[in-house]
């Protein structure tokens, strides 16, 4: 139980992570995982499963109800200068311009503050550092608000899903932005998003919410290993008689197409397939009751050791 | 504590102060321009009250006596209304600060997201707040201060020229340390609401509110002070006579010959210089910082609650 230096550092961990909004019920409840450093994540749910919440909580915005958080070794708030946090709504001051709310970034974070990288992400988008705010259309002031988080060169960066005002040409550039720089420096990034197919490309790691808590959890190459896509005739019965776990099943024609989480080896009678991601993700979101899988990486170490 | 373990422990240093305060600065140059737009204006209107534009009811004092003062000679009684109008302009002020509070320096942030986007940075909620405070604080303090000090000034040179009645009265005992102080009460009860309320418009409405009650117990009606006395219908104004001496009002009005017949050549008043105004002033400038420290502190726990500081 001592901590052994081989293990990946921690970036972020949730132990018994609850947060309860009035009485509106919660939007995160039990919720445990852990996210090692380095890794691209997706977080993926359904709407309010608590996407906005954690990343909240995570960036020291928000108290949790209940449960621990763990950010880059300190409680959530702590490293402020190392965690880099872009809500949903990319709040900004819209009475500055571009270049007074590059100049706040420099002014508010001046241990870490890499201006060239925030006007590069600027000037890319031919955006006039002159300009306010107020003038920009929503994907101009996501770059800006992009620019913002990386220029304070985070180890984590929470994305609330950046892309969702972007159109496709600057959407696939500015990724390509946030990817490199992240590989760059190693930066640990959690990003929400919707667009399943973008993630694919993008992360290594997927958190999938569900009912207030991680559904799946790990890798996205061992998520995806631990899953088949079966085809053929029986019944998810003769599936699950072999321990293979169904999570979701239906009829193809004379026989039976179903996503199995695998225990050993299909019987011959399966043609098997890897699934895609987006089949992986869909079929969770579908089917809310199938077991919670964390690959050993993204699950939570024992209290004692977090405590 | 925790701060001071953070400090102990964390290797990159808190942002310079110096940082926080230039970003409040920009982000509210309106509101500090329109403040010192404020002050220069006031200021100015005291200046001319204490100069120029108290040579006319300065003259009718010096002729007439205070009947000179409330028979409407030229614009001698229209200075004792507009001798009312800086106070006027400053309660206005108070008023204006407490709204800027509650709107846009805390609730539009909440609001809009900002509050977020600045604690996401290396500032940590407290500072924020803290630095959120003290900035428009200082500036409060400097204004009205010294429009204060201006005003007492002009009382000190002018207030002989004010008819007696009710209003020189609250108008004396109000303006001190106390008007300094209200605004400041205003600004952490606006803070304290505006985070409370986390929305622009209730939390101008309820700010508005919350310094209207100070208003309305400012001027004398706090509870502790009690009643001052009923307004003094005596002028104290003295008539001088050509050997010097200093007589009763001969009750002449503005008839020269019977001015002349009492060897009247002049007039002095002095009024309402009170033994109670420290007293009364300090008790109230002390009870408005103590309200301001509850108020801030309130503040300060409400936000500690809602987010994790560090």
């Amino acid at each position: 139980m001592s901590s052994t230096s081989t293990a990946p550092a921690v970036a972020l961990e949730a132990s018994g992570l609850g947060k309860r909004y009035g009485r509106q019920g919660a939007a995160l409840e039990d919720c445990s995982f852990r996210l090692p450093a380095g890794r691209i994540s997706a977080l993926v749910g359904p709407n309010g499963a608590g996407k906005s919440t954690l990343l909240a909580m995570a960036a020291g915005l928000l108290r949790p109800t209940s449960g621990t958080l763990t950010v880059l070794d300190g409680a959530p708030g702590e490293h402020r200068d190392r965690v880099a946090h872009l809500a949903q709504n990319k709040p900004l001051y819209p009475q500055l311009t571009i270049a007074e709310t590059l100049s706040m970034g420099a002014e508010l974070n001046p241990a870490r503050w890499d201006a060239a990288c925030a006007a590069r992400i600027v000037e890319q988008g031919g955006l006039d550092p002159k300009s306010r705010i107020r003038s920009l259309s929503g994907g101009q002031r996501t770059r800006v608000a992009l620019a913002l988080a990386l220029g304070k060169r985070p180890e984590l960066m929470l994305l609330d899903e950046p892309m969702a005002d972007l159109d496709p040409l600057a959407r696939h550039e500015l990724m390509g932005t946030l990817m490199a720089d992240a590989a760059e420096h190693g930066t640990t990034v959690l990003m929400s998003s919707h667009i399943v197919a973008e993630l694919a490309d993008a992360c290594d790691h997927l958190l999938l919410l569900g009912g207030g808590r991680v559904r799946l959890g790990g890798g996205i190459d061992d998520l995806l290993t631990a899953h088949t896509v079966v085809t053929g005739r029986g019944t998810p019965e003769d599936l699950t008689r072999r321990g293979h776990t169904v999570i979701e099943s239906r009829t193809a024609g004379r026989g039976l197409t179903a996503l199995v989480r695998r225990d050993g080896p299909v019987d011959e009678g399966w043609a098997t397939e890897e699934p895609s991601l987006e089949e992986l993700v869909l079929a969770h979101l579908r089917a809310p009751a199938a077991p919670a899988l964390l690959t050993p990486s993204t699950t939570p170490a024992p209290q004692a050791v977090t405590a | 504590m925790s701060a001071l373990t953070l400090e102990a422990a964390a290797p990159a240093p808190a942002p310079p102060r110096s940082g926080l305060v230039r970003t409040v600065l920009r982000l509210h140059r309106a509101a500090l321009w329109i403040w010192l737009a404020f002050v220069a204006g006031t200021a100015g209107l005291l200046l001319w009250l204490l100069g120029p534009g108290a040579d006319t009811a300065q003259r009718a004092l010096d002729t007439y006596g205070y009947s000179g003062l409330i028979m409407a000679m030229g614009s001698a009684d229209e200075y004792s209304s507009r001798f009312y109008y800086a106070d006027t302009l400053l309660t206005v002020g108070s008023f204006a600060v407490a709204l800027f509070a509650g709107g846009p320096l805390i609730a539009r942030e909440l609001e809009t997201g900002t509050a977020q986007l600045a604690w996401t940075q290396s500032v940590s909620p407290v500072r924020w707040l803290a630095a959120k405070l003290a900035v428009p604080a200082a500036f409060v303090v400097a204004g009205t201060g010294l429009l204060t000090l201006l005003y007492h000034q002009l009382w000190t040179a002018h207030g002989n020229l004010l008819i007696a009645g009710i209003q020189p009265r609250a108008l004396y005992f109000s303006l001190g340390p106390a008007t300094v102080a209200a605004p400041l009460l205003g600004l952490a009860l606006g803070a304290l609401i505006g985070l409370a309320v986390r929305r622009t418009l209730p939390a101008l409405a309820f700010s508005g509110f919350a310094y209207f009650l100070v208003y309305a117990f400012r001027g004398n009606h706090w509870p502790f002070q009690g009643r001052y006395q009923a307004p003094e219908l005596h002028s104290r104004s003295r008539a001088i006579t050509a050997t010097g001496a200093r007589v009763a009002d001969p009750d002449c009005y503005d008839d020269k010959a019977c001015l002349a017949k009492h060897h009247v050549v002049g007039f002095s008043r002095e009024y309402l210089p009170s033994s109670d105004y420290w007293p009364r002033q300090l008790l109230e400038t002390g009870v408005l910082l103590a309200l301001t420290a509850v108020a801030v502190a309130l503040a300060f726990g409400l936000l500690r609650r809602r987010a994790a500081t560090g």
